[in-house]
């Protein structure tokens, strides 16, 4: 029970403190496991290996993840929602302050700034996306072949995708089916 | 009460789908909510994201806290949260109590190898959809230059910035050089966006070199002008004397 609560402290802490998505919540997530040994670094290093394969945010999944381990089903539940609460009362403190301000001419030209820097980032973030599926820069700088920097079966994969979604409008969950699917037939990780 | 039911299944779909954070979450969020159910529009989205980017928390969680509270207020962004978070919960649980080494299975490993492609190309896509809403000048077009080279190649550079600190940055910028003055009449700013759209795809076809190049020689232009200004009057008071 006190673990419990301690742990709920923690992770609200962490979900107060960092800033920039789920990454930003790894630096709290290491002095957790030095500080109280709830987890280990290896369970760390597996989380993010298990984030990048199921639904949902690192973050979040590591609260659930740690909280199951010290304290079962009611300690992954309260982690995560200790984690969670942070953002969600800012974010409405936010909001109800914005509501208010929506049609001043400062927000507007805040807002005008904002958006570039957030396509920026989303950009960046397909970049890195990239990285992990269709480009192999370790491959690259190996071998220094061209050819070897592009995994060809996820290319063709990105470029039917890209000419399916243009052509029909379906629902993005049934390109992601599709895609894994694929993957398992043509071995895209281990093949 | 109905409609909260609406908002927390919406989220909870969401939430189940949503392979790969916070950035991947928008296509599937410009899907559901913008194109079918029209509860927010593409510009708002964008703003939500760069609040979440700098506020604190999972950006996920963030833009849906953002999006519940305009539909149903306070209750609404908890609802919408609690949604976004019900089925990655249960996944979790789920593979800690049984699925040791889940992640190292080679069937899963291969599936998720095919979802990183298509989430790539969701996210491209939604890019390019979401352009022409915020890049829409020369101005936006240099800061979103700067800020997608600078965070695309930041483990290369020897510098490192913040995604926040960007945020915060390009709102400041924004509320000094953006559009809206006071005094503007609202078809002037219209044509001047239109000219400007223009400029800005010029821009882009030539790339980010032009753009800082045009940049700079305006920046001189007003420079050059001060002096001459300041020439005249001078010449003028020497005339009087």
């Amino acid at each position: 029970m006190k673990t419990l609560i301690l742990m709920m402290l923690q992770f609200f802490k962490t979900g107060l403190f960092s800033v920039g998505g789920g990454l930003a919540t790894l630096p709290f997530l290491y002095e957790m496991s030095d500080q109280f040994g709830w987890f280990s670094h290896d369970d760390v290093a597996n989380m993010i290996a298990v984030s990048e394969s199921t639904p949902g945010a690192i973050g979040i999944n590591m609260a659930t993840y740690a909280g199951f381990k010290t304290s079962g089903i009611i300690g992954g539940i309260l982690s995560t929602i200790a984690l969670a609460a942070p953002s969600i009362i800012v974010i409405l403190i936010v909001a109800t302050i914005l509501e208010k301000f929506r049609k001043s001419k400062v927000v507007s030209n805040v807002f005008y700034g904002l958006r570039p820097a957030s396509i920026a980032m989303i950009s960046a973030a397909g970049i890195n996306v990239a990285k992990t599926s269709i480009i192999n820069v370790d491959a690259f700088s190996k071998s220094g072949l061209f050819s070897s920097l592009f995994s060809w079966k996820a290319v063709v994969l990105a470029v039917l995708l890209f000419l399916a979604q243009k052509k029909w409008n379906f629902h993005p969950f049934f390109f992601i089916a599709v895609s894994a699917v694929v993957g398992i037939v043509f071995r895209f990780a281990t093949g | 009460m109905k409609e909260l039911w609406d908002l927390y299944f919406t989220f909870l779909k969401i939430g189940a789908v949503n392979f790969g954070g916070g950035y991947a979450m928008l296509p599937l969020l410009e899907r559901d909510l913008v194109d079918d159910k029209k509860w927010v529009s593409q510009e708002e989205l964008l703003d939500y994201f760069a609040i979440g980017q700098c506020t604190p928390g999972v950006i996920a969680l963030n833009v849906s806290t953002f999006i519940g509270h305009k539909r149903k207020g306070i209750i609404g962004g908890i609802v919408a949260s609690l949604g976004f978070i019900s089925v990655p919960i249960w996944i979790i649980l789920v593979i800690a109590a049984v699925l040791t080494g889940f992640a190292d299975n080679p069937y899963v490993q291969d599936a998720f190898a095919g979802i990183r492609v298509c989430v790539f190309v969701l996210i491209i896509q939604a890019v390019l959809r979401l352009w022409k809403k915020s890049v829409v000048d020369w101005k936006t077009l240099v800061m979103y230059c700067f800020i997608f080279f600078i965070t695309v190649f930041s483990k290369v550079l020897p510098l490192h910035v913040s995604a926040a600190a960007f945020v915060i940055c390009a709102g400041v910028l924004g509320a000094f050089i953006g559009p809206n003055k006071a005094g503007n009449k609202r078809q002037a700013e219209m044509e001047q966006v239109s000219q400007q759209e223009v400029t800005a795809q010029e821009c882009q076809e030539q790339g980010n070199g032009h753009s800082s190049v045009v940049q700079k020689g305006r920046e001189q232009d007003a420079t050059v002008q001060e002096p001459d200004k300041q020439e005249m009057d001078e010449a003028e008071r020497r005339q009087d004397k």
